[in-house]
């Protein structure tokens, strides 16, 4: 039971990390087509 | 301890989100560059071409260039310069910035050279006059180190970025008559043309003796806004106002949107120019800002231009 939580915890924490991934991806992606049009 | 491990996580995705966030914007950067400056870009082999960095033309420990002699396609003939002048507003950068430019042109047969000036800070002011006078030493000292190679070169054209543009222009148009080497031309991009405290958002006397200060490198008292003093030295500084009769024949980049020089600057060099009957091309870059690096077909036809000026203004040809 223990286990199938911890599981279950580092599945979240992964996918949350990967979000943050990408959108740091895309937002910097964003911020440097703006730098390079100023 | 899950208080621990919490923290921990919240502090490692921070700075994913940092590091990736950078990551990002530095490849789109670098991809805008990449793709902007392929029109200049030259297979060179710096071994097989010859290259001297790092010589010195002034006790200053700043005041070096980097030589670039197209070695393949030496010949009993006099030889053209290409002159690059970094930016960096008047405090920064290097001469590094300009080696694609200098590949470019030794590739074609032309000798280049990439300049460091003495750049501004609190420690070590400078001024327009000191960075242009170190340029005039600077191609004094390119000529004689050429002719000791058995490289002639009897015309030149200088080039730059930003700051440097303006002392390209500058150097063309005020200092031909104390240049060791003849200037046909001269290209340029993003260059500050003319220095007026209106022009750079300087309204009051104060703000713009400061800024006439700080090009000037000396502080200017009240008395020369009344006296006129002010206004002969920031047209002596400035691009635009050396420009006669006799002037080289220009070409310009500047991007829409840049936020660094205004864009009125332009304006200001054009409207000389024509007074003047001195023929000149403006490439517009409509995407980009100071950096120019939005507009790969503009940065094409710059330097498609940039060509057709060395075709048509220097007397040395070489392919």
């Amino acid at each position: 039971m223990k286990a199938n939580n911890r599981k279950e915890l580092l599945k979240k924490g992964l996918v949350v990390w990967l979000t943050i991934v990408v959108i740091a991806a895309f937002c910097g992606t964003i911020f440097g087509s703006f730098i390079i049009s100023f | 301890m899950r208080i621990v491990y919490k923290i921990l996580y919240i502090i490692v995705c921070v700075f994913t989100f940092i590091f990736v966030f950078m990551v990002s914007m530095g490849h789109k950067f670098n991809n805008a560059v990449k793709k902007t400056n392929e029109a200049i870009f030259v297979d060179y082999d710096d071994e097989k071409e010859i290259v001297y960095h790092d010589i010195k033309y002034d006790a200053k420990e700043i005041c070096q260039y980097d030589l670039y002699i197209p070695q393949k396609h030496k010949e009993a003939r006099n030889y053209s310069l290409v002159l690059f002048i970094h930016g960096g507003s008047f405090t920064g950068g290097d001469k590094e910035e300009g080696v694609h430019w200098c590949r470019y042109y030794a590739s074609k047969g032309r000798v280049a050279a990439s300049v460091n000036y003495t750049l501004h800070s609190n420690e070590n002011p400078s001024s327009i006059n000191i960075m242009s006078n170190d340029i005039i030493n600077c191609v004094k000292d390119i000529k004689e180190h050429c002719d000791s190679l058995g490289y002639h070169i009897d015309e030149m054209a200088t080039t730059g970025v930003s700051a440097g543009g303006c002392l390209a222009l500058l150097y063309a148009y005020r200092e031909a008559d104390n240049s060791s080497i003849p200037v046909k031309f001269v290209f340029q991009q993003t260059g500050p043309t003319a220095f007026h405290g209106e022009h750079w958002g300087a309204h009051s006397d104060s703000m713009k003796l400061a800024l006439a200060s700080a090009l000037l490198g000396v502080r200017l008292s009240d008395s020369t806004m009344r006296n006129g003093d002010y206004l002969s030295l920031i047209e002596n500084i400035s691009p635009a106002c050396n420009i006669t009769t006799n002037s080289v024949p220009t070409l310009c980049a500047y991007g829409v949107n840049d936020k660094i020089v205004p864009t009125n600057q332009k304006y200001i060099l054009f409207d000389s120019l024509k007074s003047n009957s001195i023929p000149y091309i403006y490439v517009e870059f409509p995407n980009s800002g100071h950096a120019l690096v939005n507009d790969p077909d503009s940065m094409a036809s710059y330097v498609k231009y940039a060509d057709l000026f060395c075709e048509r203004y220097f007397k040395n040809k070489t392919e």
